[in-house]
């Protein structure tokens, strides 16, 4: 699919360019990257249900990232920031099995 | 009163719940609309899709490039403490000897302290015991009091008091128990001599005139019936006889002498001697 190869660019340019990461939202790039799988699993698993639509696909990725990150900067300044931030990790980790096992039920049953 | 159906995100459990909304509902709401207006259930819009893609790309591989930077310089870290700490090992060890070998450099030197306090306060005792009879301080105590005046005055001056007349009282009066001598207030020591300069009597280098005063402490009558029974004593007597001086004596319950000038010794030289054979004074004390 054409769509990867934007993938590909991507996972290249940043092993390629090596952007460094200000120091203030460096805690913060674990929780994005996990919420960014979960949006992208989603989306497959929408793709393969028939149901994908691009415009929902943007929204929920840059969407989850963004507060995903934000829930663990609160937590952060109150005082909770590890709790809070194992709590998201959990939500999205039971999210993104649930994906892959549908996604796993596609593929090897379709 | 009729139960009211309670809402499903109230009823199911929190993981089933979880599970069943892992799919967000949008794509589905999405979907019904597009397939209700009549059109294909699922849309690609490549260009977004693209963008996207590469976004996600980006940011799993700047992840994984930055926890790869965390890890070297945590390890760097860690290996700095480490080597750190065995170095702050090695200089404790260097320490501790260093303090083992200063504890056993104390202790010797105490030892050495208390010996050279010991030979101080031996070197002091022997200083009082020489400094009385020495005659280089002060003393006080009961003695005796001897005037001896110059005998009627003769056309040659022979009737003067000479300086070896006092001498024969001065060691008249030593045989018989004295313990220190001034002469007109002149402390008599082992340096001092009496020796006549024209007419008049040097004793410690000053000049004396008669009447002559002799202070003597010691026992006052053992002094008097012992100057009687020495030779020099006798001598002493009879040239007072001879020659007519007045010579009396007279005992005193607390006489006071002074110390005798200091005199530097520039040729003698101690021998370095046990404390006791000093000049021990002959005779009674009280």
């Amino acid at each position: 699919m054409i769509a990867i190869l934007g993938l590909v660019v991507g996972v290249v340019a940043g092993l390629f360019f090596a952007p460094d990461v200000p120091v203030g939202l460096e805690p913060y790039l674990p929780i994005a990257v996990v919420a960014a799988l979960d949006a992208v699993f989603g989306g497959l698993r929408a793709l393969l249900d028939g149901i994908f639509d691009d415009k929902v696909f943007v929204v929920s990725f840059i969407s989850n990232v963004l507060i995903a990150a934000a829930i663990v900067f609160t937590g952060d300044k109150l005082g909770v920031g590890g709790q809070l931030s194992t709590g998201v990790i959990v939500v999205l980790g039971i999210r993104i099995f649930s994906n892959v096992a549908a996604i796993r039920r596609h593929l090897f049953h379709a | 009163m009729t139960q009211r159906e309670l809402p499903p995100h109230v009823t199911v459990p929190l993981l089933d719940r979880l599970t069943a909304s892992a799919l967000d509902a949008d794509y589905q709401t999405v979907a019904d609309r597009r397939l209700a207006a009549g059109e294909q259930s699922s849309r690609l819009g490549l260009a977004q899709l693209m963008v996207v893609l590469a976004l996600f790309g980006l940011l799993v591989s700047t992840a994984f490039a930055q926890t790869r930077r965390d890890a070297t310089v945590s390890a760097n870290g860690r290996a700095t403490l480490i080597s750190q700490i065995a170095e702050q090992k090695a200089a404790l060890t260097r320490l501790a000897a260093q303090e083992a070998v200063l504890r056993r450099s104390v202790s010797a030197l105490r030892g050495q302290d208390s010996v050279l306090n010991k030979q101080g306060a031996a070197a002091q005792s022997l200083l009082q015991r020489l400094q009385t009879p020495s005659g280089f301080s002060a003393v006080h105590g009961p003695g005796l009091r001897a005037l001896v005046t110059d005998g009627p005055p003769a056309a040659d001056k022979s009737n003067l008091v000479r300086d070896s007349d006092l001498a024969f009282l001065v060691n008249g009066l030593w045989a018989s128990g004295a313990e220190a001598i001034a002469i007109n207030g002149q402390r008599l020591t082992s340096l001092s001599a009496i020796r006549n300069s024209g007419w008049a009597i040097h004793v410690n280098g000053r000049g004396l005139a008669a009447p002559y005063t002799v202070e003597v402490i010691g026992d006052p009558n053992q002094l008097q019936a012992k100057l009687l029974e020495t030779t020099t004593g006798q001598l002493w007597f009879a040239i007072v006889r001879q020659v007519g001086f007045e010579f009396t004596m007279t005992s005193v319950k607390n006489l006071t002498l002074p110390a005798a000038p200091l005199r530097t010794p520039q040729s003698a030289e101690a021998i370095a001697a046990a404390g006791g054979k000093a000049q021990d004074s002959q005779g009674g004390t009280k």
